[in-house]
């Protein structure tokens, strides 16, 4: 590698336009791999594979990489960020050929192939690679306040954080002052039945949130029930004031 | 009609009509200071906050103010009036049921002050006044139970103190109980009316009261009365009252209209050419804009307009005589409300 890198960089240093280019490409391929996870590395034994105990089998999105070259010299990384790095092991490697393993956490990977020959020169080949559904990008954190309520352990501010990227929070939040004034000044209204209007106007909301934003509001929600089923039973001036600082919560960043 | 009462003098059953009113009072003592014996804690008074939640205090004081009462007065009818958007129009009793068909009036009174009021995180029994979504609890169970505790049996009527222990020790019947909807089935008396009293089947309110079919619905009853104290003097009353606890009362008290406020509301006293062996319930105080004490006795078993705004210093009379047998309605052990998460 290091002679490699000491060819390359003399070549680019000495006859960057000379114009001579050599011929390097490659494919990728999407399989599936099945990964053995063991503490003992697993034995091929015919038809058989044998591996300890504890072992588990998962399943993890893989690329092919088939890349042809007419340098007699090249090298491939590949990388998803200037800190992380994919996988590549190499399956096969002849004269011209070389076959190649990407593994590594869903996400898109940039491969890049440099071929050098003394006589034909440099070659570059890159390409995109994507393996499984990459995960989208966390929305940044928000800003919080300092004059946010400090009541419930900060309740509020730990819904601000729950709430990234749930969309229509400002919306989410209207129904909470809603309900949060009507408990304590409706006296028609039982925690019961508030709870029930409640639920139906945020389910209002959220029906019309796309699917693929709905499990950051289910997560949301999931969080904010554990919270409040802990501290059960709230009465009706307690619950006007921790609905009011989920409201606040939400409003954060908006 | 009797003592310029807009009503008919109805059904009374304060014991059974086999003692004096002397014996009468004995007995309540002497039931009393065993149960309290028995079980002390259930007689100690639970002081409560009074603390009634802002927006409804304003709400509440509105309407009492619009009645002529001042704004700091307890008037549980105002306040059920401002909950349910209006007074529930029960059926008046149809047997010597008043202890049971009283109470049950102010007990659902005390639920109201618990949840709406105070804001507890607390369910009702019911929506309404009649059928299995009745707020009240079945009332020939109760009455059955707290008559067996007297050991009363055949005429009707009962005793406060049996009844106070009761609530206390049994608790009530939830009238959507599937068992008791399916024993109501079987005895056609399950049309909506029939609950939570089954007025016009004085046959059935009789059965239940001489202990029939009580021990088949006795596993399903709740929402017991945590606690009860005898009311002795008129201070301890309007302390009590203060607190949102509201009352029953069994005595030989009758009733008559004394006059008229300059308010326009009626005011009454005891009429001492009569006699009702009967039980009332306490339905709250308040003050006439010149700060003059009025505590409400709902006789509302004897139909809507049997509601007496009595002067304190009549009701002060009355206690210091010894007349009567009043028992609170402190805390009621109602449905829990669940906590109301969200599920998207």
């Amino acid at each position: 590698m290091r002679l490699l890198a000491s060819i390359l960089v003399a070549l680019l240093l000495s006859s960057p336009a000379v114009g001579q280019y050599g011929q390097i490409t490659f494919s990728a391929q999407h399989r599936s791999a099945l990964v053995i996870d063991s503490p003992e590395p697993p034995t091929l034994l015919g038809s058989f594979v044998l591996v300890d105990g504890a072992a588990t089998i998962r399943q993890q999105p893989v690329a092919v990489i088939e890349l042809t070259t007419d340098c007699r010299f090249w090298d491939v990384t590949a990388r998803r960020s200037l800190t992380e790095s994919g996988e590549l092991q190499e399956i096969t490697r002849e004269t011209g050929r070389q076959t190649l393993l990407l593994s590594g956490e869903p996400g898109e990977y940039l491969v890049e192939a440099i071929g050098f020959d003394p006589e034909k020169g440099i070659a570059r080949f890159s390409m995109v690679v994507t393996l499984g559904t990459p995960k989208p990008p966390e929305p940044p954190q928000p800003v919080i306040p300092d004059n946010l309520p400090k009541d419930f352990d900060e309740l509020a501010k730990r819904v601000a954080t729950w709430a990234v990227g749930v969309p229509k929070r400002l919306e989410l939040a209207a129904v909470y002052r809603s309900y949060a004034a009507r408990i304590t000044d409706d006296p028609t209204l039982t925690v019961a039945t508030a709870g029930g209007l409640l639920q139906n106007d945020i389910r209002a909301i959220t029906q019309t949130i796309p699917e693929a934003d709905r499990q950051r509001v289910r997560d949301l929600f999931a969080q904010i029930n554990q919270d409040l089923t802990a501290r059960w039973p709230l009465d009706k001036a307690s619950l006007n004031s921790y609905w009011s600082c989920v409201a606040a919560g939400l409003e954060v960043g908006k | 009609m009797s003592g310029g009462l807009e009503h008919q003098i109805g059904p009374q059953g304060w014991g059974d009509g086999t003692l004096t009113e002397a014996e009468m009072i004995r007995y309540e003592t002497e039931y009393f200071e065993r149960a309290a014996a028995d079980m002390p804690v259930a007689y100690r008074s639970r002081p409560t906050t009074n603390r009634v939640l802002p927006g409804i205090q304003r709400r509440w004081s509105e309407a009492m103010e619009r009645k002529g009462m001042r704004a700091d007065s307890m008037c549980l009818n105002t306040l059920e009036e401002i909950t349910w958007g209006r007074k529930f129009n029960w059926l008046p009793q149809d047997i010597g049921s008043c202890v049971q068909s009283n109470t049950f009036r102010v007990w659902v009174q005390r639920a109201i002050a618990q949840i709406a009021a105070r804001g507890d995180a607390e369910e009702y029994l019911g929506t309404s006044e009649f059928g299995i979504s009745s707020i009240a609890p079945y009332g020939p169970q109760t009455y059955g139970m707290a008559r067996k505790r007297a050991n009363m049996r055949g005429s009707d009527g009962l005793y406060c103190e049996p009844m106070a222990e009761s609530l206390m020790k049994d608790g009530v019947l939830d009238c959507s109980t599937p068992q008791l909807l399916e024993l109501l089935r079987t005895l056609e008396a399950d049309s909506a009316k029939m609950l939570p009293e089954p007025i016009g089947k004085p046959s059935l309110y009789r059965a239940f009261g001489n202990w029939e079919y009580i021990e088949q619905l006795r596993q399903f009853c709740d929402h017991r009365l945590l606690a009860s104290v005898k009311i002795t003097s008129v201070d301890e009353h309007l302390e009590a009252s203060k607190q949102m606890k509201t009352a029953f009362m069994c005595s030989m008290i009758a009733i008559r209209k004394t006059g008229t406020h300059k308010d326009g509301f009626d005011i009454h006293a005891r009429n001492t050419g009569e006699r009702w062996a009967h039980n009332m319930g306490w339905s709250g105080h308040f003050y006439d804009r010149s700060g003059n004490l009025f505590f409400i006795l709902n006789n509302t078993s004897w139909g809507p307009k049997a509601m007496y705004n009595i002067p304190a210093e009549e009701l002060d009379r009355w206690y210091k005589a010894k007349l009567p047998t009043t028992m609170t309605l402190e805390e009621i052990d109602m449905p829990d409300s669940p906590p109301p998460v969200v599920i998207d």
